[in-house]
C-alpha cells in the first residue's frame, strides 16, 4: 500500500496575525503541520504499519516547509517531495496542477490530505487534484478502512455520518476526529534526518510556470476590527435572552 | 457589463437552505441586469422554484432525478456541469455548505478556472467583483478577484443578507433529465447514520453548548439538549461537570478533553478555569451564562448574561424558536 | 563413633548449605550485574553516615514506632545472639563448652534476655501481620515464614540450655531464666534421653540457621544483605534531581528503560533490597485513590521479572535451590494468566516454563496505566527503610515510552506540543505571557530589559503567568515584595516553561532544550538570584539546572518572605482571625525540606490559628498534580485532590493554605467538588500574608 500525503505547513493556530506591508508577517511565527494534514499523515502511517508499503509526503511551498516535513518523516513517513520553486507558487489552481504533476510520477494506491488548511481555509486542492487525476474523492473522513483494493470511509456531514465505499486509488481528506496524531519518537526524529527529501523545481517537473499561473488575485488583506471586550448584557433576564439571540443572529452572524 | 449568473440552490430535509437565497442576493448584485438562473437537484426540488423566483431567479433548472436525492460528489459535479453547459454562466455561486464546499472545487477544476471559497462579502468595485473571505480562521480577511472568464465562488452561510422576496416574480422552470454516468458512480454510499438526537460530534460541530458545575445534576445537564437540538449543536461539558457525573467524559472540553473551535460556543454554568479555556478559547463567538459576575469565563466571552442558567435556558429556547419561525 | 558421625554430618550439611547459599546469592548478584553500570558520587564519609543512621540507627524503620522497635529487636537480637549460637555449635562437640568471656554469668543472662525479647517480638510481629492485619502487610504464610525460623531458633537455644543444666546437674539459676524453665521440664529424665533431647535441639538449631541461610537470598529476607548495600550506595544528591540523558552520544538508539536490563545496577539492587513491608504503598496517593499503581507491587514485579529473565540471560545461574522449594509464586498477574493458558494447551510441562522471562517489561510486567499514575510525590521513597528509589524508575519507563516509542496518551502529546510551540501547557500564545502585568495597577514590574537594577529575577512560571487564579498569587507577591523594597524584574515574554512537567512526563529532550534556553536567558541578563512561586520550577532550577550550567541562587517565595519577616522588613500587623491548615507541597517539602518557612509566615500573622493535618510535613499527601499529572485526565479510581481536600477539611479550617499554584488549583477544585468553596477559602501563603499588611 503506497500512500501519498498532501501536506502543508501553517501557522500555529495560536499565532496572532500581524500585517506588514500589506502582507501577513511571518516574523517570529511558530509553524506547524496543518492540523488536518497531520491527521492525514497519522492515518497514512497507521495504514502503512498495518498493511506495509510506503508513505510519501508531498508539499508545495517555501523552504521553511522542510521543518514540518521532517516532523512528518519523524512520525513515520518514509520519504518526501517538496516543490519549493517560487515560480510555481500561486493559488489553489496552481498548487493542484503542480501536485498532480508530481503525483503522476509516483506509484500510489491512496492519497490522503487534510480537508482544509487552517491558514487559507479554502479547501480546494484535494478535489482539484482528484479531478485532474480522474480518481474517486471522499472528503471529511472520520474513519478509514482499507480492504485490499477497496476503501470504506465514514464521512462527517454536518453531524450525520455517511458510509462510503470506493475502489483504490482514491483521494480521501481527513476531518478532526479521524485519529490522534502521534508525537515523534527520538529515534524517529534521528531517522528522519536521513530519510530522502527531494526538492523539485519547475524544470525538474517540466512545467512551464505560465501554465500554472494563479487564476485569482489577492488585492487586499486586512484585519478585522479589534474584538471588542465582551459585552455583559443587562436588563430583565427575558430581555437579555432576546437581545442575545438577536446579537448572535445579526451581529455575530453565527445563528 | 451584465453577467449571466448561476446559483446552486440546495435543499436539506425538505427545506431550501437560506444560503441559496443569500447567494441569489449576491447574484442580483453581480449580474448587473444579466440573467440569473438557479438550479435545484432531486425529486422534491420543483417545490423551490417559486421561492427562488421571488428571490431573483429568472430561470430555474430542475434536475428531478432520484439519484440526486442523496448527495454524492461525482454525481453532483456531473449534474451541475450539465447545467453549466446548458446555461453557460459568467458567474457561478454555490453555498459554502458541507456539500457545496465539497463539489465546488471539482467544478472549478473541470472548468479550469479559479475559485474563491467561503466568501463573507461580495462587492462591485469599478465593475469588478471583489470577494471578501476570512483567512487564519477569521483572524484576517482577504479581498480577491478572479482573472477568469467564468467566476466561481462559494458563499458562507448567514453572512450576506438574503434581501426582500418579491412574490410577484416568476421564473422559467427548465427540467433537465439526468442519468448518472458510470464513472460518477465510482463512490458508493452504503449507509447514512443520521445523527442520534444527542449525536452531533463535538469536534466537528459549528455550535457547541457546554454545561459546567452550574448544571448541578445529571437532570440539570440534560436540559442543555433541547437548545442543542434546536441549534443542531453538539453538547460539551467542563471537567467538573464530568467529575460530578453530570455528563460523560466523552463530552469533556478542555486541556485534558477535546479541543473545539466552533463558530459559537455557549458556556452555561462554567466558571472558566484555564483547563477549560484551553479547549475552547479559539471559538469564534463565546457566550457565557453564569451566576457569578466575577467568573473568569466572562473575560473571554463576547456576550455574557449574569444569571441562573436554569432561568435563562428556557428563555433562549423560546427566542431561538421564534427566530427559526421568522426565517422559515 | 557417634561423635565422629555427628561431626561428619555437621561438616557435610554445613558445606552443602554454604554451597547452596553461594549459588543463590551468586545468581542474584549476576542478575544485578546485567544492569547498566552507574557512576556513583564518591563520598565515603557521607555513605558511611547513611549506614550509621539507616542501618545502625534504623532511622527510617522507627518512623513507624511499633514496627520499628520490633525490628530493632530482631536486628540487634539476631546479631548478638550469634555469640550464643557459636557457643552452642561448639557445645555439640565439646560438652559443657563455655565461651571464654569475663562475667560469664552476665553473658548468659544477656543471651537469655535477647532470646526472650526476640520471642516476644516474633509473637508481636505475628500479631501485627495476622491478627491486627495491618493493611500494608501481606497475610500469606510465606510472608511470615521468617517468624517461624526465628521463633524456633530461639526455642532451640533455651531448650538445649535447659537440657544441658540437667546433664551437668546444675541448679536453677537467675542468670539462665528461660533455660531454667526447660530445666524444670526435663528434670529427672535419664542421661541418654537428655543427650537425645540435647542433640535434637542442637540439630534443630543448626538446621534452622543453615536453612535460613539458604532461604534468605531467595526471599524478601535478602534485604538483610541488599538493604545494607543499598544504604551505602543510595544517592547522595538531592532527591529532586533526576538523572539526565546525554543526547550528544549518537550511539544511543534507545532512551529510558524498555527492558529490565536497561536499569542501572544500583536500581536493580533496590529490587532485592525490598522487604515488602508496604510502607511505600500505604502512603502512595495513587494507591490510596484506587489506581493500579502500588510502589511495592512495582518493585516486587520488577524483582521477580529480573530473576525470571536473569535466569534465561545467564543460564548457568541457579536462582532457586534446592529444587524449587523456596521459589516464590510470580507476583505479576499477567504471568500467572499466561502460565495457566500454557498449562491448558501444553499440559503440566508448561508449569516449568519461564513465562516471566518472555514478558515485555512495559505493557506486561508493568502496565502503562501504572506508569502514568505516579505523581512523583516521593512519599514512597521517604518511607522506604531500605532506601529504594521509585520515582527515577517510573521516569525511566516514561522516557522509554515517550522518547523511544513515541507512545503516550493524547493529553500528553498535546501538552508537549503546546510547550514546544508556545512554551506553556495550554498552547496560549507565548506573547501573552507578560499580560498578567497589565492587570496590576499600583506596582510597576519591569522586565530585565527595562531595568538593570534588580536583585531578584522573578520567574513567574506558566501557571503564574497564564492561569487566572495563579496570576493573583503572582500579583500578590509582587505587591508584597515591592512593599518590602525588594528590587526585582521579570523575563517577560522571553521566559520559557521551566520544563518540570515535561521532564517528569518523560520528555527529557524537550526538557533540556527548555533548560538550556532559560539558563542562557538568566546568563544574558546576569541573573544572580531567582525567586519563584512555583515549587516545581524551584526544584528543577535549584537541583537540576546546575547540571546544565545554572549558577544562580534559587529561592521559593516563602523562603524570601520568611526571611523578610524575620528581618523585620515586613510586619504583619492586621489581624486575620482564621483557622488555617497548611498543605505541604511535595516539591517544597519532601523534595527540598522546606517545611518551616511557610509555617513561620503563617504563625507571624496575628489572629491565625494554624491546625496541622494528620498527614503533614514529610508525611503530607500529594495534591495529585505532580509529575505532570496536572495535565493528564485522572480517570482511574477517585481523584487524589478530593482525598487530600477531605483530609484538610477534617481540620475544620476557614482557609486551606498552600505554597504552590498546582496545589492551590487542586485544593480549590477539591473544595468545589465537596461543595464547600463558599465556606472554605483556598489561598497561597503570600495572599494570606498580604491580608495582614
Amino acid at each position: 500500500m503506497n500512500i501519498l500525503v498532501l501536506m502543508k505547513q501553517t501557522f500555529d493556530t495560536e499565532e496572532k496575525i500581524v500585517l506588514e506591508d500589506g502582507k501577513v508577517s511571518e516574523e517570529g511565527v511558530e509553524f506547524i503541520i496543518n492540523p488536518y494534514d497531520e491527521y492525514a499523515v497519522e492515518e497514512a502511517i497507521t495504514i502503512k504499519e498495518e498493511l506495509g508499503g510506503e508513505v510519501t509526503v508531498i508539499s508545495l511551498g517555501p523552504d521553511r516547509f522542510e521543518s514540518s516535513i521532517r516532523t512528518a518523516l519523524a512520525m513515520g513517513a518514509d520519504k518526501a517531495i517538496l516543490v519549493d520553486d517560487p515560480d510555481l507558487f500561486g493559488d489553489e489552481y496552481s498548487v493542484a496542477k503542480v501536485l498532480a504533476k508530481v503525483i503522476q510520477d509516483q506509484s500510489f494506491d491512496l492519497i490522503l490530505g487534510g480537508y482544509v488548511a487552517v491558514d487559507n481555509g479554502s479547501g480546494q486542492v484535494p478535489q482539484r487534484v482528484a479531478e485532474i487525476l480522474n480518481i474517486p474523492f471522499i472528503s471529511t473522513a472520520v474513519k478509514i478502512e482499507v480492504d485490499n483494493s477497496k476503501v470504506t470511509v465514514h464521512r462527517d456531514v454536518e453531524g450525520d455520518t455517511e458510509i462510503l465505499e470506493t475502489n483504490l486509488p482514491a483521494i480521501i481528506t481527513s476531518q478532526q476526529g479521524l485519529n490522534d496524531p502521534r508525537y515523534p519518537s527520538l529515534p524517529g526524529i534521528m531517522k528522519a534526518k536521513k530519510k530522502p527529501l527531494k526538492h523539485l523545481s519547475a524544470s525538474d517537473l517540466e512545467i512551464s510556470p505560465e501554465s500554472v499561473q494563479a487564476k485569482t488575485e489577492e488585492i487586499d488583506i486586512f484585519l478585522p476590527p479589534k474584538k471588542e471586550a465582551g459585552r455583559i448584557l443587562s436588563g430583565e433576564l427575558g430581555e437579555q435572552a432576546k437581545e442575545l439571540i438577536e446579537l448572535l443572529h445579526n451581529e455575530a452572524k453565527v445563528l | 457589463m451584465s453577467k449571466k449568473v448561476l446559483v446552486f440552490a440546495e435543499g436539506r430535509e425538505g427545506r431550501l437552505r437560506n444560503v441559496s437565497l443569500e447567494a441569489l442576493s449576491v447574484a442580483k448584485l453581480v449580474a448587473e441586469g444579466g440573467e440569473i438562473a438557479a438550479t435545484v437537484f432531486g425529486t422534491q426540488s420543483s417545490q423551490f422554484v417559486d421561492i427562488l423566483a421571488h428571490h431573483g431567479a429568472d430561470k430555474v433548472y430542475v434536475l428531478d432525478h432520484s439519484s440526486l436525492d442523496q448527495y454524492l460528489i461525482e454525481i453532483y459535479k456531473e449534474a451541475f456541469m450539465q447545467v453549466v453547459n446548458e446555461f453557460k454562466p459568467d458567474v457561478i455561486l454555490i453555498g459554502h455548505t458541507a456539500n457545496g464546499r465539497d463539489f465546488a472545487p471539482k467544478i472549478a477544476q473541470a472548468l479550469e478556472v479559479g475559485m474563491i471559497s467561503d466568501c463573507t462579502a461580495v462587492d462591485l468595485v469599478d465593475g469588478k467583483i471583489v470577494f471578501t473571505r476570512p483567512i487564519y480562521a477569521g483572524k484576517a480577511f482577504v479581498k480577491k478577484v478572479s482573472k477568469d472568464d467564468i467566476i466561481l465562488a462559494t458563499i458562507r452561510p448567514n453572512n450576506i443578507s438574503m434581501g426582500e422576496p418579491d412574490s410577484s416574480r416568476t421564473a422559467e422552470m427548465i427540467e433537465l433529465s439526468y442519468t448518472p454516468s458510470e464513472s460518477s458512480l465510482r463512490v458508493q454510499i452504503k449507509d447514512v447514520l443520521r445523527k442520534a438526537s444527542k449525536g452531533v460530534d463535538l469536534t466537528e460541530a459549528n455550535i457547541v453548548i457546554s454545561g459546567g458545575r452550574g448544571t448541578k445534576s445529571k437532570e440539570g445537564f440534560e436540559k442543555l439538549y433541547e437548545l442543542a437540538e434546536l441549534l443542531n449543536a453538539a453538547v460539551g461539558a467542563s471537567r467538573s461537570a464530568c467529575d460530578e457525573g453530570y455528563a460523560d467524559y466523552s463530552l469533556q472540553v478542555g486541556q485534558t478533553g477535546k479541543v473545539v473551535t466552533p463558530d459559537l460556543y455557549i458556556a452555561l454554568g462554567i466558571s472558566g478555569a484555564i483547563q477549560h479555556l484551553a479547549g475552547m478559547s479559539n471559538s469564534k463567538i463565546i457566550v457565557a451564562v453564569n451566576k457569578d459576575p466575577e467568573a473568569p469565563i466572562f473575560q473571554v466571552a463576547d456576550y455574557g448574561i449574569v444569571g441562573d442558567l436554569f432561568e435563562v435556558l428556557p428563555m433562549l429556547v423560546e427566542e431561538v424558536k421564534k427566530l427559526k419561525s421568522e426565517s422559515a | 563413633m557417634l561423635y565422629y558421625l555427628n561431626f561428619i554430618a555437621f561438616l557435610v550439611v554445613t558445606a552443602y548449605a554454604l554451597w547452596v547459599f553461594y549459588k543463590v546469592i551468586h545468581a542474584r548478584i549476576t542478575y544485578i550485574k546485567l544492569g547498566k553500570p552507574e557512576k556513583l558520587e564518591k563520598n565515603t564519609k557521607a555513605r558511611l553516615k547513611n549506614i550509621l543512621s539507616l542501618v545502625i540507627g534504623q532511622k527510617k524503620l522507627l518512623k513507624d514506632k511499633k514496627s520499628g522497635i520490633m525490628h530493632v529487636i530482631f536486628f540487634y537480637g539476631a546479631i548478638l545472639v550469634q555469640a550464643g549460637t557459636i557457643e552452642l555449635i561448639i557445645k555439640g562437640f565439646v560438652h559443657g563448652f563455655e565461651l571464654p568471656v569475663p562475667y560469664y554469668n552476665f553473658f548468659t543472662l544477656s543471651q537469655e534476655i535477647l532470646v526472650g525479647l526476640v520471642i516476644l517480638a516474633v509473637i508481636y510481629a505475628t500479631y501485627r501481620r495476622y491478627i491486627e492485619k495491618l493493611p500494608r502487610l501481606q497475610q500469606t504464610f510465606r510472608a511470615g515464614l521468617v517468624y517461624w525460623f526465628l521463633g524456633f531458633l530461639m526455642l532451640s537455644i533455651v531448650v538445649t540450655g535447659g537440657v544441658e543444666m540437667v546433664l551437668f546437674n546444675e541448679e536453677p539459676s537467675v542468670y539462665k531464666p528461660l533455660s531454667t524453665l526447660f530445666f524444670w521440664l526435663f528434670e529427672g529424665v535419664s542421661e541418654t534421653t537428655a543427650y537425645v533431647i540435647f542433640y535434637i535441639g542442637w540439630w534443630s538449631h543448626l538446621l534452622i540457621i543453615l536453612g535460613y541461610l539458604i532461604y534468605l537470598p531467595q526471599h524478601k529476607q535478602a534485604h538483610e544483605i541488599f538493604a545494607i548495600i543499598n544504604s551505602y550506595l543510595k544517592r547522595l544528591h538531592s532527591p529532586g534531581k533526576l538523572s539526565s540523558i546525554d543526547f550528544e552520544d549518537e550511539e544511543q538508539e534507545e532512551f529510558g528503560v524498555g527492558k529490565i536490563e536497561d536499569f542501572t545496577q544500583k536500581q536493580l539492587i533496590d529490587l532485592y533490597a525490598c522487604v515488602e513491608c508496604g510502607r511505600c504503598t500505604s502512603m502512595c496517593p495513587a494507591t490510596a485513590s484506587g489506581k493500579t499503581l502500588s510502589p511495592r507491587e512495582l518493585i516486587i514485579k520488577l524483582r521477580d521479572h529480573l530473576t525470571d529473565k536473569g535466569s534465561v540471560i545467564a543460564p548457568n545461574t541457579v536462582p532457586w535451590a534446592p529444587g524449587n522449594i523456596f521459589k516464590t509464586p510470580r507476583n505479576y498477574p499477567i504471568a500467572t494468566a499466561r502460565q495457566e493458558a500454557a498449562v491448558a494447551t501444553d499440559g503440566a510441562n508448561a508449569l516449568e516454563s519461564n513465562i516471566g522471562a518472555e514478558l515485555n517489561l512495559i505493557g506486561e510486567v508493568i502496565t502503562e496505566q501504572e506508569i502514568w499514575a505516579c505523581t512523583t510525590c516521593r512519599n514512597c521513597e521517604d518511607q522506604c527503610p531500605v532506601s529504594n528509589e521509585h520515582v527515577q524508575k517510573i521516569i525511566d519507563l516514561r522516557r522509554y515510552l515517550v522518547l523511544t516509542m513515541g507512545e503516550m496518551r493524547p493529553e500528553v502529546t498535546r501538552t508537549f506540543n503546546n510547550i514546544e510551540r508556545q512554551s506553556n501547557p495550554w498552547g496560549i500564545n507565548r506573547k501573552e505571557r507578560i499580560n498578567w502585568r497589565d492587570e496590576i495597577e499600583d506596582v510597576k514590574v519591569p522586565t530585565v530589559k527595562e531595568t538593570d537594577e534588580f536583585e531578584y529575577l522573578l520567574f513567574v512560571g506558566s501557571m503564574g503567568s497564564f492561569d487566572n487564579r495563579s496570576k493573583k498569587i503572582t500579583q500578590s507577591l509582587v505587591r508584597v515584595l515591592s512593599k518590602a523594597g525588594i528590587k526585582f524584574a521579570i523575563l517577560g515574554n522571553d521566559e520559557k516553561n521551566s520544563g518540570d512537567s515535561v521532564r517528569r512526563l518523560g520528555n527529557e529532550y524537550l526538557y533540556q532544550e527548555l533548560a538550556i534556553e532559560n539558563i542562557s536567558n538568566f546568563r544574558k541578563y546576569d541573573v544572580k538570584k531567582i525567586i519563584t512561586i512555583d515549587p516545581h520550577a524551584y526544584n528543577t532550577f535549584k537541583n537540576e539546572y546546575p547540571e546544565f550550567g545554572l549558577e544562580a541562587e534559587v529561592y521559593h517565595h516563602t523562603e524570601i518572605l520568611a526571611k523578610l519577616i524575620e528581618e523585620g522588613r515586613i510586619k504583619p500587623e492586621k489581624e486575620v482571625k482564621e483557622t488555617i491548615t497548611y498543605h505541604d507541597s511535595c516539591y517544597l517539602g519532601r523534595y527540598n525540606d522546606i517545611y518551616d518557612a511557610p509555617r513561620l509566615i503563617l504563625n507571624s500573622i496575628p489572629g491565625i490559628e494554624l491546625k496541622e493535618m494528620e498527614r503533614n510535613r514529610q508525611d503530607a499527601m500529594c495534591c495529585g498534580a505532580g509529575g505532570g499529572m496536572m495535565w493528564l485526565e485522572e480517570k482511574e479510581g477517585t481523584r487524589i485532590n478530593i482525598l487530600r481536600t477531605e483530609q484538610a477539611l477534617s481540620c475544620n479550617p476557614d482557609t486551606i493554605a498552600t505554597a504552590c499554584p498546582y496545589c492551590l488549583t487542586m485544593m480549590s477544585d477539591g473544595t468545589k467538588a465537596k461543595g464547600v468553596e463558599e465556606e472554605v477559602n483556598t489561598l497561597d501563603v503570600v495572599e494570606l500574608l498580604e491580608k495582614s499588611l
